[in-house]
This record gives C-alpha cells, structure tokens and sequence, in this order.
C-alpha cells in the first residue's frame, strides 16, 4: 500500500512515497534508528523520497502527526542529510518510523534545512494506515 | 630537587640548547614568512575534522591527537583560536619523539544558524615550520519554527506605546513552554498565549509602554524554554518611536554607495495631529552628511516638512550616524538614523543586506506617508 506526494519548490523536486510494511526490511536504512535491524518483524513506515536540484539543500526533516491539522513532531532526531549529486540528478532517501502501532494513520510532511539553517516546507501531508488490528 | 641539583640542571638545558639549534638545518621562524618546511608533528587523524549537527549556544568538544614523528622533542609554544574563542587544552606540552599529542578543544557555537566553521593553529618551536592548522565544521540548527521569530512594533506613537506579536513553535517538544523571559529594556514586558491547533505554539504579545525614548528602540526578548537541546530563544525586537512628527522613512538607508558618487535622501517630516510647525536646526551627529529642511509648501509653518540629507564619500566604509532635528514645537525633538555601506567604484555587488528592515539597496526615498502606524 503505497501514497505518494510530488510536489516542486524553487527547484527542489520532490517524489515522496510512504509505504506501511509490517514484517519487511527496508533496502536504504538512512535516518533509520537502530532498532530497526534489532525489530526486523515490528511495523513500520517507510518513507521514501527523491530529489532533485539540491544545490542548496543540507538535509531533511521528518514531521509526523495523529491528525491531518497536528500538531507535528519531529521524528528524525538526526537530520537526513541531502546527498546532492550534480545540478539534473537525483538523490533517493527514506525514513523508517518504528514507532507505530497496527491499524492506526499517521500523517507525515517533509521540510527541508537550506545550507543557511532556514526550514522550509517540502512536501503536502501525506497519511499512512499502519496495516494490522488495533492494539487499543 | 636541591640547589645544586638545579643548577646542574639549568646548566645542561644550556648546553643542550645551542647544540640542537646547531643540529638544526630547518630556517629561523621569521613572522610573516610562510615557508614550506615540514614539522615533525603528524595529525593521526584528518586535522579537519567534522562535528555533529547542533544547536545555537552548545559546547561541542574534540580531542585532536597527533604523533611527534621527528628525532627531536616539540615544545608546542602556542594553541589558539584563528578567529574567535576557544577553550584549547594541549597535552604535553613539550612532546617526546614518537609521543602522543592530545589536543582538546571546547568550542562554544554561536546562536548563527547553519553551516559553520572554527580554525584552529598550533604554533611549535620548529625552526622555520609554519603553523600547523586544525578545524571543526559543523551545522547549527534551529529547533524553532521560524528558526528566529522577532517582534517589530513599526511605528510607535511615543503617546500611546505600541503592540506587536509573533508566533513561535517548536516540533521538538509537544508542547512549547516559556520557563522564564528577560527583556532588555523596562518599558517593553511580553506575555505568551497558546496558539497552534493543539495549543503546541505559543504567541508572542510584546508591548512597549507609552513614554519610550523617541527614536529607534532595539532589543532583545530572551526566552527560557522546555526545548531541552536549545533552551534559550532571543527574539529581537524593534520599535521606532516618535511624538506627533514623524518620518516617512526611518531608518533611513543610504544604501549602497559609490566613492565619490553624490547621494541624497528626502525626509518627509509629519504632523500627524496636523499642526504647523517649523524646524529650528538638523544636525547630523554622525558627521557624514550635509542637512537642509524646507517647508513641502513652500512656506513656514507647514505642517509637512522635508528634511534633506546629502554626501559623498571619499572612501570605502560602513556609515551610520544619527540626525537630531529641533522644531518650534514643545518636546518635539526627532531623532533619525541612517545607515548605508560605501564601497569602490569599481566594487562588483552581487548581494547586500543594508539594512535590518527589508529596505533593498536600490531603494529610493520612501513614501510621503508613514506606514504601519497603529489604529
């Protein structure tokens, strides 16, 4: 079960994709805590996301809520820093977010920090239902 | 150690020390002289180092190490800071061939956002080895939303004081809490109110009292937080405060300026309750700028006048200065102050900020009326 989100700010595209796995491993680990290869089996949701033209770009933030409005929280303790490859290519990242129970929605945006440690917003808010039943 | 122990020993550190220097093929040190003789001291470890993504006002430590790798001991005579301050520890401070040289650094990060650099320089008693250089680079982070909220209050009616707000946040913590605020200046005091959808933000509700000094007033709103990594939150603050007279621009930006080039500014001066009035004297206290005033009508009194600012500079420089204008009117001083930067004919800018309000560079006079002036 995938959603996504493109979104284009001032020549920063954006392809964000969430995908809620339960019992998978994601391929790139960047900005994942370690408990995700000790939790192999727990749930989890991956956002993916790929960017262009990141000339100025130091990194990005992850911001996640229970309701669509929030309020967010920051979810990545460390910033996911850009890997800006040449002005036309594109640069692949995901955030895994372990901390997440069965048959729940989370919303999710991105920010970016330029170079200068200004944040802007990057992507729209983007929800996920964590697969499984309920534990509540 | 005894008496005579010593001076044994004073009189062998004599003897001794003319026989390295003599051994020595290296050049004297001469100051200003970079010269492309090795030093016998090896970092064991990439001198330019990275340090991990911080916040503003966090000490962040590094311990360097490197190996004497020559035949003769190294006295490090000196560990500093290029530019700044840091806390250098080195230890030892006269290393042994094939010893281990610690060097600890403690370095304070300023409250300026994003990427950041510290150079660092170890001087040794190496004939003829230039400096050895060391750094830490890093990233400084805001935990707020903005990154650096401030509170601009305009124009202020002296008479009446003035408000202004702003909002602040932070996505690290659920909710946004103000511990304890310290304001620069009495006559300014701060209250917060919830905002955000959750009441995770707060708003910040600054007032500046009536009877505030005329002119512009500037400070800082320091605020204690429950924002654990990045407790302290300055917001900066300014008002520009006037009686019935008031400019149509202030500050006043002369912005970019060529040497020798003529530049002039026209000042509006109002009475907002309508009054005539006549201006006795313009007097720049800076020095930098020719003054006139005459009446926008033409005749005296006016309830409008146009106070004209004039100069040229002979050298590259930043200019800044303040203009006290006296009119007829009781406790009508006004006070005005203007900046701008002088740069080389031949000077190619390709950004500037000259001003902390937003006013470009190629901005001309500004409008006859003031604007953002309270209900």
């Amino acid at each position: 079960m995938t959603a996504a989100h493109c979104a284009r700010i001032a020549g920063l595209a954006l392809a964000l994709i969430l995908v809620a796995a339960t019992g998978s491993r994601g391929k790139d680990t960047q900005g994942v805590p370690d408990a995700a290869a000790a939790d192999p089996e727990g749930p989890r949701v991956v956002l993916r996301w790929t960017a262009t033209g990141e000339d100025d770009i130091y990194g990005y933030l992850v911001y996640r809520a229970d309701h669509r409005e929030g309020p967010f929280r920051r979810m990545n303790r460390e910033i996911v820093h850009a890997r800006p490859q040449g002005p036309d290519a594109t640069s692949d990242y995901s955030f895994v977010d372990l901390e997440v129970e069965p048959g729940r929605t989370y919303f999710y945006y991105l920010d970016t920090v330029s170079l200068g440690g200004h944040k802007r917003r990057l992507s729209g808010v983007i929800s996920k239902v964590v697969a499984g039943e309920t534990g509540r | 150690m005894s008496l005579p122990l010593a001076r044994l020993s004073w009189l062998a550190l004599l003897t001794l020390v003319p026989a390295i220097a003599a051994d020595d093929d290296r050049p004297e040190k001469a100051v200003g002289v970079v010269t492309g003789v090795p030093g016998a001291i090896a970092f064991d470890e990439d001198p330019h180092q990275r340090i991990a993504d911080a916040y503003p006002d966090a000490v962040v430590e590094h311990v360097f190490t490197a190996t004497n790798r020559g035949p003769r001991p190294v006295t490090i005579e000196q560990a500093l800071a290029v530019r700044g301050t840091a806390d250098i520890v080195v230890d030892p401070t006269v290393v042994a061939p094939g010893a281990q040289l610690r060097i600890r650094v403690r370095q304070l990060l300023s409250t300026a956002l994003g990427r950041t650099a510290f150079r660092y320089a170890l001087i040794t008693d190496e004939p003829g080895v230039p400096r050895y250089r060391f750094s830490l680079s890093g990233f400084v982070q805001s935990a707020y939303d903005p990154e650096r909220p401030a509170l601009d209050f305009g124009f202020v009616d002296r008479g009446r004081g003035g408000r202004a707000s702003a909002e602040v946040s932070s996505r690290e913590v659920d909710r946004l809490e103000v511990v304890s605020s310290t304001v620069s200046n009495p006559t300014v005091r701060v209250e917060c109110r919830r905002s955000g959808v959750a009441g995770e933000g707060l708003i910040l509700d600054a007032v500046i009292g009536p009877g505030a000094a005329l002119g512009t007033q500037s400070g800082t709103v320091t605020l204690k937080t429950n924002v654990a990594h990045h407790s302290t939150l300055e917001v900066p603050y300014s008002a520009q405060v006037f009686g019935d007279l008031v400019p149509s621009e202030h500050p006043i930006s002369l912005g970019l300026v060529r040497v020798s080039e003529h530049v002039s500014r026209d000042i509006t001066l109002t009475s907002r309750s309508g009054r005539t009035f006549s201006i006795e004297a313009v007097e720049d206290l800076g020095g930098h700028l020719t003054t006139d005033a005459a009446p926008c009508a033409g005749q005296a009194p006016s309830s409008c006048w146009v106070v004209r600012l004039a100069a040229a500079f002979n050298a590259p420089t930043m200019v800044s200065g303040s203009i006290r204008v006296t009119t007829d009117l009781d406790d009508e001083l006004v006070p005005l102050t203007y900046s701008g930067i002088v740069v080389d004919r031949d000077t190619v800018i390709r950004q500037a900020d000259v001003d902390a309000h937003g006013t470009s560079p190629e901005a001309g006079p500004g409008d006859a009326s003031p604007t953002g002036w309270p209900p």
